[in-house]
């Protein structure tokens, strides 16, 4: 064992962090610069910034032009690839082989997820949305599940700081439902997104267009360099021009001294200490060599994902808590959101002929929630909202080639732009049902022995409801924005598949009800912070990464506040 | 012996086949009888071969820049058959092509191949009537699958449209005329 060689010293750390990817990241900066000898644990392979293979591959480079074989996609990544779009010959190097890493589904639920330094901040849709005063008061108001301990107030001044260090893209527009924040000068709107966005304010008061809200440099920022607009952002970025962990928070917690990280590091458990009631460390498998080890911290951050989080909390059982590590409530595992999307409408105009872009934007545009926004006429027969996410765009060669003939002609009008088209999707907003859930599967280990996860996740008939009125208010935008042949569109929505797992310890007021505090401890283990996904209490309409790196960096302050008083 | 013969014995001696890039463009050009079906092109016999390589290029025909048998289609809609397609969907498309055969006989008694490139057209005519009217006319598949294969290949990419991999920056409006082209990616 690693102790017999190297002794209790070599393995004891200030704070421990588990996971790398957004908020952990956080967690490891704020934790290391503030002083403490921080150890970071990810369970996936060692990834260094500028490591990304296939940045600058072209489709040709590959015999199937980027795709990858159904066979293989069929072997090993099944539900990886239930998006559409994760898996390919220049992604696939990211995201885990379902042929490893097994989960169950009592309903359809789709866990998508990459295992290396850096997890998902590589990988994710880099959409950057504050949370409103409404959302934090939002349970409380409806009577929904349980209130948040923390409203805006408490969370405002840590967007601000994080806004300005991960470097965020935007248009302020003094909406309550979308606070503004401390932008970088935005992407433009095309032609035809204005178009639209000019035809809707005329007949809609309450809703409008903006450009999104995006973690993309569009000046240089420390060492990472501008957005180069060439939108092949899940390869990886050469250039560090959107927030990752590898390309930001990681670089600036290694200038510290005081940041160890250890990949191939399966966090299995957390241990717990019957006489102080705190834990003292973590239980560790290598992925690899599955040599086991154990790492001791004062205080230890948890930012494993929503599911990797909870599933080590359930695996950390003792006497004090047979049920998993700080499920007093029985809430551990419950309540799990996500954002129900896949409806909106799309609509194509003639014109702007004589008009085109330059650059692939890797941004759209965003309409921000406009229902239920406290007046009587934003009041709609279902709870919450959502916002629409979208953009405008000519159709290149892909466009439609049966009624064309061939030979001279053909050719020819393929090298043409055909007509805009305008599309948008809606993201809404999905309550936190007791019901929804995952839960330890004791029949089925994976390789390292640990519990597998299931799920048992559904929608339920505020969503339902949410969707129709998603759909019959995209085709209002299209037609107010001037476009023709416009047209609903809703395709089947699984759970999961919007890549925001939340809600699976959330905070909250009172023990009984919740799993953690207002600052994200754990309310009976004061020295365990959760501030990955699983943290929250609603789940909002806005994408939630920005809301967990705030999150993360206030209870990395608040940390190291409290072992200063010697608290923890 | 001249220079095609020499690239096809070459490549015949060292055990590999010359496809895309120089050895295709020298090649290009030359009549596709006798053809030599590179080796991994195995789902392929030289008739198919021969067809398609055809076929692709009378769909995309190289003009002032190069067509899809300079952009190598052939191997593309090969490698689609074998990685991508079930054994029914495969089969249904070597059915498919049968009928380039099977109206090249009825109009002039012989196989599509051995036909001059005037009848050769005719027949694509026929097919392309046939087309318009059936989404899933093996012609509309087929023309689908080449123009996919074309222009993400290089020839077709940075040859055949604007390429622009590093385009540094976004405009949202900018003046679009018809000599300009869409872009690539």
């Amino acid at each position: 064992m690693y102790f017999e060689s190297k002794g209790k010293a070599e393995v004891t750390y200030d704070a421990i962090v588990v996971g790398s990817g957004i908020s952990g990241g956080w967690a490891a900066k704020e934790l290391s610069e503030k002083g403490l000898k921080t150890l970071m644990l990810e369970r996936g392979r060692k990834v260094a910034h500028g490591e990304y293979p296939t940045a600058n591959s072209e489709s040709w480079e590959d015999p199937n032009r980027g795709r990858t074989p159904t066979a293989e996609l069929e072997k090993h990544y099944p539900k990886q690839n239930r998006t559409g779009y994760t898996v390919n010959e220049f992604t696939k190097h990211w995201w885990i082989k379902d042929s490893d890493q097994p989960y169950g589904e009592d309903k359809p639920f789709d866990w998508i997820r990459g295992y290396h330094m850096g997890g998902r901040s590589l990988l994710w849709g880099r959409q950057s949305y504050r949370w409103s005063p409404m959302d934090f008061e939002a349970n409380a108001k409806d009577g929904v599940a349980v209130d948040w301990p923390i409203r805006y107030s408490d969370v405002a001044p840590w967007y601000d700081y994080v806004e300005q260090f991960a470097g965020i893209s935007g248009q302020n527009e003094g909406l309550k439902q979308l606070p503004d924040g401390k932008f970088m000068p935005a992407m433009e709107l095309n032609c035809v997104e204005k178009k639209v966005k000019s035809g809707m304010a005329k007949s809609f008061k309450n809703r409008m267009m903006t450009i999104g809200r995006a973690a993309h440099l569009t000046e240089a920022l420390h060492n990472r360099g501008t957005c180069q607009y060439r939108n092949r952002c899940i390869r990886g970025c050469p250039f560090g021009a959107y927030f990752s962990s590898l390309a930001s928070t990681l670089p600036a917690a290694e200038v510290t001294g005081n940041l160890t990280t250890v990949a191939n590091a399966i966090v299995t458990s957390v241990i717990f200490d019957d006489k102080t009631q705190k834990a003292t460390g973590v239980r560790v498998k290598d992925a690899n060599t599955m040599e086991e080890k154990e790492f001791f911290a004062k205080v230890i951050f948890l930012n494993a994902s929503t599911v990797g989080t909870t599933s080590i909390l359930m695996h950390s059982t003792s006497e004090r808590f047979p049920d998993g590590m700080g499920n007093d409530s029985g809430e551990l595992g419950h309540n799990m959101m996500d954002h129900h999307f896949k409806v909106g409408a799309t609509g194509d105009t003639e014109e702007y002929r004589d008009k085109y872009y330059k650059g692939r934007r890797p941004n759209g545009i965003y309409i921000p929630r406009f229902r239920n926004l406290g007046t009587k006429a934003t009041k709609k027969d279902f709870l919450r909202g959502y916002g629409y996410q979208g953009g405008a765009s000519r159709t290149g060669w892909q466009k439609t080639v049966k009624e064309m003939s061939y030979g001279e002609e053909f050719k020819q009008a393929l090298t043409q732009p055909g007509d805009w088209r305008f599309g948008i999707n809606g993201f809404g907003e999905i309550l936190p049902y007791h019901e929804n859930r995952m839960y330890l599967n004791y029949d089925v280990k994976d390789k390292w022995g640990l519990h597998t996860v299931n799920f048992d996740v559904e929608i339920k008939e505020n969503e339902r409801k949410m969707r129709e009125d998603m759909a019959q208010a995209a085709v209002e935008i299209c037609e107010a924005g001037g476009l023709k042949n416009v047209k609903p569109y809703e395709r089947v929505y699984n759970p999961g598949n919007g890549i925001h797992e939340m809600g699976t310890a959330r905070m909250g007021r009172d023990p009984k009800t919740s799993v953690l505090n207002k600052w994200n401890q754990i309310h009976a283990v004061k020295n365990v912070f959760v501030t990955d996904g699983s943290c929250m209490t609603s789940a909002a309409c806005q994408n939630p990464s920005l809301t967990y790196m705030a999150l993360t960096a206030r209870a990395a302050d608040y940390a190291v506040s409290e072992l200063k008083k010697q608290n923890l | 012996m001249d220079r095609r013969e020499v690239l096809k014995l070459s490549s015949a001696l060292l055990g590999y086949t010359i496809v895309g890039g120089t050895a295709a463009a020298v090649l290009s050009g030359c009549k596709t009888d006798a053809s030599v079906v590179p080796a991994d092109l195995d789902l392929f016999d030289v008739s198919t071969y021969d067809l398609i390589v055809d076929v692709t290029e009378r769909i995309i025909p190289a003009t002032d820049t190069p067509g899809a048998k300079d952009a190598n289609v052939v191997s593309y809609l090969h490698n689609r058959l074998k990685n991508f397609s079930t054994k029914e969907e495969s089969s249904m498309i070597f059915e498919g092509l049968k009928l380039f055969d099977s109206k090249a006989t009825a109009k002039f008694g012989k196989a599509y191949n051995d036909l001059p490139g005037a009848e050769k057209d005719e027949i694509m005519k026929l097919m392309q009537a046939e087309a318009s009217k059936d989404d899933k006319h093996i012609f509309n598949q087929l023309k689908q699958e080449t123009v996919v294969g074309f222009f993400t290949s290089e020839v077709g990419a940075t040859q055949v449209l604007r390429f622009d991999p590093v385009p540094g920056e976004y405009i949202g409006c900018v003046d679009y005329s018809p000599e300009d082209k869409v872009w690539a990616l």
